[in-house]
């Protein structure tokens, strides 16, 4: 008896505001009964007559449950039923019925009609009541239900906006690179990210978070920061998928983790690409897939440190397309349960080769959404494509102040930076990153750094690829040759004992920018330096090797190889 | 989709056989059938002989039970995967962080 009392309680205060139990019977007997009943149990009872008026009460109080007597004239009872059920999709009302009659068809019908309860006078009142006490529960649970799923939708919307406003608005080139991105739900747990290096790279990468929707967005954030602070400092990218590994290690719960694809396109075509987790990046051209890179490494965020990244390089020619894909696209579904594949993508790519001309991505669209046709998408699609040529405007290298001797003369504001590598830590650590981020951290950020930081990133990889590794130039030049070059290089590295590699900076600081003195100095046995400085010319910029050492020098004020071409001296000025 | 479990005592051995779709559904289920066994040493075999999907939070659901079981100085086996399910475990190249038994 308590218990009852308590839920009947329960009831009253939870629809204090419309607790009406609205009851559709012509017969007063029926009505005086029935009314009777719910007066006892806290509701207040509102009645109406079958058809135009059950309706126009209904909409107008708003009941939190109605009663039917289903042999209404003409069994209108079950017409109001579906009536009301249909104009009410987004509540739920309970409909419980009365009849005389038990005919298994007619309770058939009303509960298909939208009744959720029937019973046959005559009935003991405890009857009706229980059924009352259960219907209400039931719509107390769909309330809860309805409240919490609009809760969340809103939230999912601004945390959605949020998203898109950090994580994907500092994205760059978005004319050359085309984004598709389809989540299943309003988020997805695919990101896209690009982003410049100092020395107009472009680093583009596809993660693939497990599961979709909020929960796989954890770490988007983390991931979008990461990328661009270390891509904006001239980081490599495995410095940098280093650093996100380590991040979402410790920041993801196990379960949950990245798989991703990041892709370094140079202004002169050479692309390296690694693969962790994700179906092969592709390369295309004319239509035809020339080059897979296929997944060689964990997912990022499961092992506390990354063990050891190998890249492949390859060089594009400028119509080549290098394509990325999230497993959502080949695993897509149609009606036959059937998943959309590899196949079906290529084949897409070479007919649109010969007829079509579309984009790639739109004739895998078009493929895909002929295929799955109406059938609801289960997991996020993304698809990036990345041209064989993209030129960054920092790129374009404005030509370095003039020298004012004056003003370097009277400076007094002077500081020296340097770092010496050997052996492994030449494999481990990036000078060239830690001396921007010195650079950087004393004199300020900006795009004023992107020519100081090709001239360090030429230098320090001619000491360390020539002086420390003696790998030769004319490698590139063979076919292949920038593969093996690049695999080569890679296999040294990790072998290295021994050797190593000096970097040292003066800054000056100037009225208006600076002097900044570079000397890079290695264990090698240097070159033919002034053999080379005689050759190098404009014209010679077409070969394969060679054109780093021309572009310092157009760079700087002075160039200066001494120790046989071991040691190397320049000045350049910067505003 | 259901999991089924059975264990061998004598063995140390705990079976967890995956049938249909393996994601996130399963993923109560999955974690019932290891989560009470805290014996020292315990071999747990996910059996996927009669799973024909899997997806990555599936792949999460094993590096949970991975990490229980290196907290009790077990080990996880993932045995007969079928062509589809294998060709995922190894793009995520799970091979590095358990024993996969084709």
């Amino acid at each position: 008896m308590l218990a009852e009392a308590a839920i009947k309680n329960q009831i009253s205060k939870d629809s204090e505001a419309d607790n009406k139990v609205l009851i559709v019977d012509e017969e007063q007997t029926n009505r005086r009964e029935l009314s009777n009943i719910v007066t006892a149990m806290g509701f207040s009872p509102v009645f109406a007559n079958a058809g135009i008026e059950a309706l126009s009460q209904f909409r107008k109080l708003n009941p939190s449950l109605i009663i039917i007597d289903v042999m209404l004239a003409n069994m209108q009872g079950i017409g109001i039923a579906a009536e009301i059920k249909a104009m009410n999709v987004n509540r739920f009302t309970p409909i419980i019925f009365v009849s005389q009659d038990s005919d298994p068809d007619i309770v058939l019908k009303a509960i298909d009609a939208g009744g959720d309860d029937f019973l046959q006078r005559p009935f003991p009142a405890k009857l009706l009541e229980g059924k009352i006490i259960a219907l209400c529960r039931i719509s107390d649970l769909y309330r809860q239900i309805s409240q919490l799923n609009e809760i969340r939708h809103l939230e999912t919307q601004s945390a959605e906006q949020l998203f898109s406003n950090v994580v994907e608005q500092g994205n760059v080139a978005l004319d050359k690179i085309e984004i598709h991105k389809q989540p299943a739900e309003v988020f997805s747990g695919d990101v896209q990210l690009s982003a410049y290096r100092p020395n107009g790279e472009i680093n583009v990468l596809l993660g693939d978070f497990t599961g979709h929707g909020l929960t796989s967005t954890f770490g988007a954030l983390p991931l979008s920061e990461t990328f661009r602070a270390m891509t904006d400092k001239g980081y490599e990218a495995k410095e940098i998928l280093a650093q996100i590994n380590r991040k979402l290690h410790k920041l993801l719960p196990t379960g949950l983790f990245l798989a991703a694809a990041i892709v370094t396109l140079r202004a002169d075509g050479t692309v390296s690409i690694w693969n962790g987790g994700l179906p092969d990046v592709m390369i295309f051209r004319n239509g035809e897939l020339i080059h897979s890179v296929p997944s060689g490494h964990l997912p990022l965020g499961i092992l506390p440190s990354l063990k050891e990244l190998s890249f492949e390089t390859f060089k594009l020619e400028e119509n080549d397309h290098i394509l990325l894909i999230s497993d959502g696209v080949l695993e897509a579904n149609n009606e036959q349960g059937e998943m959309f594949g590899l196949g079906r993508c290529l084949q897409s790519i070479a007919e649109n080769e010969r007829m079509l001309q579309l984009s790639i991505i739109d004739c895998i669209l078009c493929e895909l959404n002929t295929f799955t046709w109406q059938h609801a998408q289960s997991d996020d699609i993304s698809l990036i494509d990345i041209p064989g040529r993209i030129v960054s405007e920092i790129s374009r290298h404005p030509l370095p102040p003039k020298l004012d001797k004056v003003a370097v003369a009277l400076s007094h504001d002077v500081w020296n930076w340097s770092i010496e590598l050997q052996g492994q830590s030449l494999n481990r650590i990036n000078p060239v990153a830690e001396a921007l981020s010195r650079l950087q951290g004393s004199e300020g950020r900006g795009e004023r750094w992107n020519n100081i930081f090709t001239v360090l990133t030429e230098l320090y990889n001619n000491a360390l690829d020539h002086g420390v590794l003696e790998l030769k130039s004319s490698l590139k030049e063979q076919p292949n040759g920038f593969q093996m070059y690049f695999s080569e290089r890679e296999k040294r590295l990790k072998q290295l004992k021994s050797g190593s590699v000096t970097l040292q900076l003066q800054n000056t600081r100037l009225p208006e920018g600076g002097r900044l003195k570079v000397r890079i100095e290695d264990s090698g046995s240097g070159f033919d330096s002034a053999n080379w400085l005689k050759k190098m010319n404009p014209d010679n910029l077409s070969l394969l090797s060679g054109r780093g050492l021309y572009l310092v020098s157009e760079l700087c004020e002075s160039i200066e190889f001494t120790n046989n071409g071991a040691s190397v001296e320049v000045v350049c000025f910067y505003i | 989709m259901t999991i089924s479990v059975s264990s061998n005592s004598a063995n140390n051995e705990v079976n967890i056989q995956v049938t249909d779709q393996f994601d996130y559904s399963l993923y109560q289920s999955f974690r019932d059938a290891y989560s009470g066994v805290k014996n020292q040493g315990t071999k747990f075999v996910v059996d996927l002989s009669r799973a024909n999907y899997m997806d990555s939070s599936a792949l999460g659901m094993i590096l949970l039970l991975k990490e229980h079981a290196d907290q009790h100085c077990g080990v996880v086996i993932i045995t007969k995967p079928n062509d589809s399910v294998h060709k995922i475990l190894m793009i995520a190249n799970f091979e590095q962080l358990v024993t996969i038994e084709c």
